[in-house]
């Protein structure tokens, strides 16, 4: 029998005490936000919310108090992940440093690296990109060119990076590169280094969305110098190292929670409605919030036990994505957007935010054909 | 698992396995797993059960899917708890239970020293093979089970897709009061809908396990194209797209065996009956495409899982009916009620494992 189980959730009645104190800071914090604004997501960028949640504590939550952490369980921050998607604040900032940065360098930093770096971001103070994607090399990682070429004092990086999400406001890259010639072992050449962004020979330069927004950059590298103690983990480590990180970038509420916004406003649309068409849509949408959300819960609870739910996370991931892109269909078999309707005004901004939003759910973080792929390979099939 | 649960399943396991090579002969199979007193799962010590943790009592109903069982067993664990709780005996050899449509309950009064009760019972499950039929009624704020014989009553035989006895039973009878048994508050008719429909939850997961199980053996041993077509990304996609359904099914099955002490269960087992009928019809959709022309025939196992979750994702209401439950739950809370609705739900898994 195939092995699909996803255990129960962990319940913690702790957890749920810090939900409430949760929503109380947010509910003052975000107090005047607009639909338009909360649906932006994990997408919405505010330096001055991620300080303040760091003053909180709630940034590197888990992590060691000696590094700035705050010690708390998986679940506590679950419970805060999900609170700050809910309520649609602008947690990009710190989102990548606090998700996968952080916990990368946490496990295969250096002292020096973590005592530098770590408790910056839990200030909410020090913001990370991704540097995975190149212009030759997306959903086939190991294609990557980028060379950092190993000299006496460190490494000359050579190479483009490219869907890098807010590289323009980071302060630091995790990047994902070769640093070997050969190019057969193309798993064991790589490597991940901690690129300082303010170092010469870097150029950001923006790529606009369909929608006109600027999140994406390209980021070019022509003979950076970066230091030797910029290394992160083992030489030749890097691709083992990223696939770590993944499932802890592919089963969070951040993966199904993207549209939740419009699911609200829809909510508010349909109000003083009476009709099956109504009830049978939103009821099916909760339904499937509701599993996916345990399904989601489980995975936390076996990162929280160390293990290695690959399997789990894709699946959540593939369902997640499904779920976000499919609320804005609905909604407008709901609402007769051929009508704008003055009383409805927050609905269609949240709607049309979010009707350019949604193919990217399945692109980023793993295609869905990968996800797919890695769930066949689970099945035994690859 | 502790030691206890993977006993039962085991040894469940090795009955239903041996059940599967006939299974055509219900009553022997029914004989077969009473033999073990499987149906008293759910039946606390004190009236001669297991005392078993509820998660593990329904575990045995998903098994049952597994193997597509020929034995109405999840109807009659819950018959013999109801029975237990309304301090009745309990039926050793062959209980099954009945629901009235939630929109039109029976109606139960007294009459003299005798209880007269009126009303439909669609689709019963497995009456002709029954000793005892046990439904719920209400009268004058007390919830009672009812104890019907079921050679005494106006019956319409029938079965589901999979062959399986579904009668129609028409109430319009007198009552002896040993046979009219009050139940607490909690236990009303409702309660032996939801229930009903976490049995089929539980069912329903298993089976796509199966399903899953036979589609991914199917791909890899076919040959076209001088491999087996699981190495075609086509078909691997389609698995993995048949993977995520079972998994969600199991997961959804699970949330409402958590929910079966909850006072909250109602909107829990809705959502998990809901998307564990939505994911059997689209698992189902992608197993048969896979397995090609050999799926559709009668001698080949897969129509043995495709009929009973045809019909499961119908019975104790199909995915219409609990959405529409479900979405007048979360509309009633209104937009910024349905975040607290979703969390408060979360929940105690403390309930099932009582």
């Amino acid at each position: 029998m195939i092995d699909l189980s996803f255990p129960t959730p962990p319940e913690s009645q702790q957890a749920e005490s810090f939900r409430e104190q949760v929503r109380d800071f947010l509910a003052t914090e975000l107090a005047g936000r607009t639909p338009l604004q909360r649906v932006e997501s994990w997408m919405g960028f505010d330096a001055g919310f991620s300080r303040r949640l760091g003053e909180q504590g709630w940034i590197g939550l888990t992590w060691p108090k000696q590094y700035g952490g705050s010690e708390r369980s998986a679940l506590e921050r679950y419970v805060l992940l999900e609170e700050l998607l809910a309520a649609g604040a602008p947690v990009a900032a710190h989102w990548i440093a606090d998700r996968q940065s952080g916990p990368l360098l946490l496990r295969y930093g250096t002292e020096a690296q973590k005592q530098a770096i770590l408790p910056r971001i839990t200030r909410g103070e020090c913001f990370f990109c991704i540097g995975m994607s190149e212009p030759d090399s997306g959903s086939d990682l190991a294609a990557a060119r980028t060379y950092a070429e190993p000299v006496d004092d460190g490494f000359i990086v050579n190479g483009t990076k490219l869907w890098t999400t807010y590289g323009h406001k980071a302060h630091y890259m995790v990047l994902f590169c070769r640093t070997s010639r050969d190019h057969e072992d193309r798993h064991g050449g790589t490597s991940q280094l901690l690129i300082d962004l303010t170092l010469p020979g870097i150029t950001i330069r923006p790529i606009h969305d369909l929608s006109g927004a600027h999140h994406f950059n390209e980021v070019v590298f022509e003979n950076v110098q970066v230091p030797r103690d910029a290394l992160i983990g083992e030489m030749g480590d890097g691709w083992n190292q990223v696939l770590s990180e993944l499932a802890f970038e592919r089963s969070g509420p951040d993966r199904f929670l993207s549209t939740l916004w419009v699911l609200i406003e829809l909510i508010r649309a349909l109000e003083g409605r009476d009709d099956d068409q109504s009830r049978i849509a939103v009821g099916r949408l909760a339904a499937h919030l509701m599993s996916l959300r345990r399904l989601s819960r489980s995975v936390a609870g076996m990162l929280q036990r160390g293990e290695n739910p690959t399997l789990q996370a894709a699946i959540v991931k593939d369902l997640g994505a499904l779920l976000e892109q499919e609320i804005p269909d609905i909604a407008r078999q709901l609402v007769d957007t051929g009508r704008a309707d003055a009383a409805h005004r927050d609905f269609f901004q949240v709607l049309h935010y979010a009707v350019q939003q949604v193919p990217a759910f399945s692109l980023r973080g793993g295609t869905r054909e990968i996800l797919r792929g890695i769930i066949a390979r689970g099945l035994g099939l690859r | 698992m502790d030691d206890s649960r993977s006993l039962l399943l085991d040894t469940a396991g090795r009955l239903f396995a041996e059940l599967r090579e006939t299974p055509d002969d219900a009553d022997a199979a029914w004989q077969r797993v009473a033999e073990l007193g499987l149906p008293l799962a759910l039946v606390d010590e004190a009236h001669g059960g297991f005392d078993l943790p509820v998660a593990d009592a329904l575990a045995v109903v998903r098994l049952a899917g597994q193997y597509a069982l020929a034995a109405p067993l999840g109807e009659a664990l819950l018959a013999n708890r109801l029975l237990a709780e309304a301090g009745a005996d309990i039926a050793e050899g062959r209980p099954t239970l009945a629901v009235a449509d939630p929109h039109s309950p029976l109606t139960l009064n007294r009459e003299g020293d005798r209880w007269r009760v009126h009303g439909r019972l669609p689709a019963a499950p497995w009456v002709e093979h029954a000793e005892v039929v046990v439904t719920i009624a209400r009268h004058d704020r007390q919830n009672r089970l009812l104890l019907l014989d079921p050679d005494s009553l106006a019956a319409t035989p029938g079965t589901n897709l999979a062959d399986q006895p579904r009668t129609d039973l028409t109430l319009d009878l007198d009552l002896d009061n040993h046979r009219v048994r009050e139940l607490p508050e909690t236990l009303g008719a409702e309660w032996l809908f939801e229930s009903g429909a976490l049995l089929r939850c539980q069912e329903i997961a298993g089976a796509l396990a199966t399903v899953l199980d036979m589609t991914v053996q199917y791909a890899s041993g076919r040959v076209q194209f001088g491999k087996p077509i699981a190495r075609q990304q086509a078909i691997q996609q389609q698995l993995a797209v048949l993977a995520t359904q079972a998994a969600i099914a199991a997961g959804a099955a699970d949330m409402a065996v958590d929910a079966f002490h909850d006072p909250r269960r109602h909107a829990l087992i809705a959502a998990a009956k809901a998307r564990c009928g939505e994911a059997a019809g689209q698992a189902l959709a992608i197993a048969h495409q896979v397995h090609g022309a050999i799926g559709i025939t009668r001698e080949y196992r897969l129509n043995l899982y495709s009929r009973r979750l045809w019909s499961w994702r119908d019975e104790f209401g199909s995915e219409r009916y609990w959405q529409a439950r479900l979405g007048e739950q979360v509309l009633a809370r209104g937009a910024d009620g349905l975040w607290p609705f979703i969390t408060e739900l979360g929940g105690s898994t403390e309930g099932a494992r009582q």
